[in-house]
């Protein structure tokens, strides 16, 4: 009974984090093409995270081998596992232990809670392994190149890292229960979900950004570090200690904690089970509708609004079809605050020059060109339109059933769109004008390219969308990340703005018989050539979807 | 009120609907009836203007819905057999959202959300988001915003499943006050009882094609709608 819940459990996990079955089988298997895709994107994203964590690694390795605090490099390594784990899998917790939509058909078969209970602890316990993985290989691989390769430490390592898994999953399932806790008690959710993961993805982006100075700190009070944890959390410190020393005792003591841990925390949930599992989940009095006057808009304006609320209501939708708009903002905001000095530091972060006085450029001259290629970047990655008609989903047919035309239905996408890439590109302009002195003429080049850029990927990506839709999808991510709408939106896009750059670039240093161009010509050229290139590139899409997209769009029978 | 002529849709190499044709005039309840796969929500689909259609036409008030289907579209309203709606509206928002689509004007929308979610005893949950919604309640809500433009042909495709008995009675009530004020109801079931009890006319499909249609009465011809729709499908 355990393995086939095991079984059920894994399934529904693995269908959580790839999202790769259809809605109904009547449209047939995936393509060998499609699963290649996938498996490649699974092995680029591993890879990713096994490079990220082996750089890392390798920048504590040896300063700290070095100096003989190999206990120190463990207990470093242990903690950025143990808080990967943590906080991989604390919202997993959440929703397997607490929001599970099979609760009440379980407790309806004779099924003991212990068993429901364990079954999903030990699933999460799989992908807690998982994610202390992506941290432990890397770092165990860069420390036996620097000291050599061995055995026993190999098998400390494994089992600590098994150790510290079952602890963070305790950890969690408590932390998912508090957090169960708060989300129940919250009238809107989705917000809350929006701003945690916005938030947790700034701290990221910021932890990126410092990470050579946090690594420098760790390098220099390690010892320190190492020394508060063995009283504050005594489990990282064993886990240190048994895996440099090769020390029993500790790898004993770290086992018996986490024993203990994982099991009080199985038998206490495993008694509230059921009263977790039947607990009211509903809205009651949380919503009061107060009668007010209703006030009227037009189609087109109403359906502008319903794609604003749509975006604000999701997540997975802001941070996978709009973040540039917000990164365009922080850039306004710094470029307010710090002036041209951003610019430097983007250049710099840019091409890995970690030297203030790197660049012998003189960025004054080129000012309005690198502020359109930063917005040229970012806006290829606000294309809200690529996936937007397929989040219609099933409701399409509602919509197509209504007195709308076609471009009554996708006007309003494209230009939530264009609005919202085209804010901030505003506000950029208006930084730019007035805090970095450049002329009325560049600032209005920078917001004329930053609108035209903005409707350009608005346009491709709302022509992707009606040649690739997908509306038999269960969960918008299917549509969001992994449709081909969405994928040729944004990546075509990018291509696009490639093609233009390389074209540029080509021509730049080719100009002048061979010569090439000099700086005065690339400011004064490189952004209006920019302007009519992508008008003409979206006077081109705006054709085909008044044509071909026209036909295809009357045509789709979701 | 609605004509479909010689209709036919073919997906792929099937006929989804094969040469199908039904008058339905002013003031009737037409009952479409037909085991599932039959065509019954292809047909209501191609009607509303959401299908494209291989062969034949299909008139509303006479007006084309291949060459003016915004026109045909504001004259009727369509109830899928599934309330799939937008989750992260609230139910008064949708509501106000379909009553801009329809050029429902302001006055005129308020008092009939007003009305409709009161007779349907929604109105207390009309700030609720619809993700929170059981199914019933989306139904309900999917039916008040098919009403509020004041349709004169509403195409319903299974449109009692999910709803409460009360909500159920209430909804034929409707129906044929709609039909007494002019309008006409054109709607599948698999609901045979209703469909005898409520419909003027009844339509039988099978695979695509009609079977047999006419008056209520003369389908059933003193025996019951379930034995005749029985010995149809399996005899014919």
């Amino acid at each position: 009974m355990f393995k086939t819940l095991l079984f059920i459990q894994l399934r529904a996990l693995f269908y959580t984090m790839f999202m790769t079955k259809r809605v109904t089988g009547s449209k047939g298997s995936k393509t060998l093409i499609k699963k290649l895709f996938i498996g490649l994107l699974t092995v680029y994203l591993i890879g990713c995270m096994l490079f990220f964590f082996g750089v890392v690694a390798m920048q504590l390795c040896e300063p700290l081998v070095k100096n003989g605090l190999d206990l120190v490099y463990f207990v470093l390594i242990g903690l950025m596992a143990f808080f990967l784990m943590f906080i991989g899998s604390i919202f997993i917790t959440e929703k397997q232990l607490y929001e599970a939509n099979d609760n009440e058909l379980l407790l309806s078969m004779p099924v003991p809670a212990v068993y429901v209970v364990l079954s999903r602890i030990t699933a999460v316990l799989l992908v807690n392994i998982l994610y202390g993985a992506f941290t432990l290989i890397p770092a165990t691989a860069v420390y036996f190149f620097r000291v050599g390769f061995d055995a026993v430490i190999l098998v400390y390592l494994i089992l600590g890292g098994l150790f510290l898994s079952l602890l963070s999953l305790s950890l969690s399932a408590a932390g998912g229960w508090l957090l169960a806790l708060f989300i129940s008690n919250l009238k809107r959710k989705k917000l809350f979900s929006t701003v945690f993961m916005l938030a947790f993805f700034f701290s990221f982006m910021g932890l990126y950004t410092n990470l050579q100075k946090i690594l420098t700190r760790l390098v220099a009070r390690g010892a320190e570090l190492t020394d508060s944890l063995r009283k504050v959390f005594p489990p990282l410190f064993l886990f240190g200690k048994s895996v440099a020393e090769k020390d029993l005792p500790s790898l004993i003591a770290l086992l018996f904690i986490s024993l203990v841990s994982v099991t009080i925390i199985t038998l206490l949930i495993s008694r509230s089970f059921i009263k977790i599992a039947t607990k009211n989940k509903g809205s009651a009095g949380k919503y009061i509708y107060k009668q007010r006057h209703l006030t009227a808009a037009s189609p087109r304006k109403a359906l502008f609004i319903k794609e604003f609320k749509r975006f604000f209501s999701s997540v997975n939708y802001i941070m996978n079809s709009g973040l540039g708009s917000i990164f365009m903002i922080i850039f306004a905001g710094a470029l307010v605050i710090k002036g041209p000095s951003v610019i430097t530091s983007l250049l710099q972060t840019a091409v890995n020059n970690h030297s203030p006085t790197g660049f012998d450029i003189p960025l004054d001259s080129l000012l309005p060109v690198i502020i359109g290629a930063v917005i040229g970047f970012l806006v290829t990655t606000n294309d809200t339109a690529c996936c937007s008609l397929s989040l219609e989903g099933k409701a399409f047919p509602l919509l197509k059933s209504m007195p709308l035309g076609y471009y009554d239905i996708i006007v309003p996408k494209i230009a939530f769109n264009l609005a919202w890439g085209a804010i901030p590109v505003v506000l950029i302009s208006v930084a730019c004008f007035f805090r970095l002195g450049c002329s009325s003429w560049e600032s209005l080049l920078i917001l004329l390219a930053g609108i035209i850029f903005q409707l350009f990927t608005a346009l491709w990506g709302m022509l992707c969308n009606i040649l690739f839709p997908k509306f038999d999808w269960i969960s918008e991510v299917m549509v969001i990340k992994q449709s081909a709408a969405s994928l040729f939106g944004i990546l075509g896009a990018m291509g696009f703005f490639g093609l233009y750059a390389g074209g540029f670039i080509l021509f730049s240093l080719n100009a002048n018989g061979g010569e090439g161009l000099s700086l005065e010509q690339v400011s004064r050229i490189a952004l209006p050539s920019a302007i009519g290139f992508f008008s003409l590139i979206a006077a081109v899409c705006a054709a085909l979807l008044a044509s071909v997209a026209k036909k295809k769009f009357h045509a789709i029978s979701a | 009120m609605l004509t479909i002529d010689n209709l036919t849709k073919i997906y792929g190499n099937k006929k989804a609907v094969d040469a199908l044709s039904i008058h339905i005039n002013k003031g009737e309840i037409y009952g479409f009836i037909g085991h599932n796969g039959a065509g019954k929500t292809t047909t209501i689909k191609c009607c509303a203007g959401i299908l494209n259609f291989d062969e034949g036409e299909i008139y509303v008030d006479g007006i084309s819905i291949k060459e003016n289907p915004i026109e045909v579209k504001k004259r009727i309203a369509y109830i899928p057999d599934n309330p799939e709606i937008y989750e992260f509206l609230s139910g008064i928002k949708y509501l106000n959202f379909i009553a801009d689509i329809y050029g429902v004007s302001e006055n005129e929308r308020n008092t009939l959300i007003n009305k409709y979610s009161d007779i349907f005893e929604l109105t207390a949950d009309l700030a609720k988001p619809i993700s929170e919604y059981s199914h019933g309640m989306k139904q309900k809500l999917v039916v008040i915003s098919a009403l509020i433009h004041k349709p004169r042909l509403m195409l319903l495709d299974e449109p009692f499943v999910g709803l409460d008995p009360k909500a159920s009675h209430t909804l034929k009530q409707l129906m044929k006050d709609i039909c007494s004020s002019g309008g006409a109801i054109f709607f599948s079931t698999h609901v045979l009882e209703v469909a005898e009890k409520l419909c003027d006319k009844i339509a039988i499909i099978r695979n695509g094609a009609l079977i047999v249609h006419g008056k209520t009465e003369e389908v059933t011809a003193n025996a019951s709608l379930e034995d005749v729709f029985l010995e149809l499908v399996e005899n014919v």
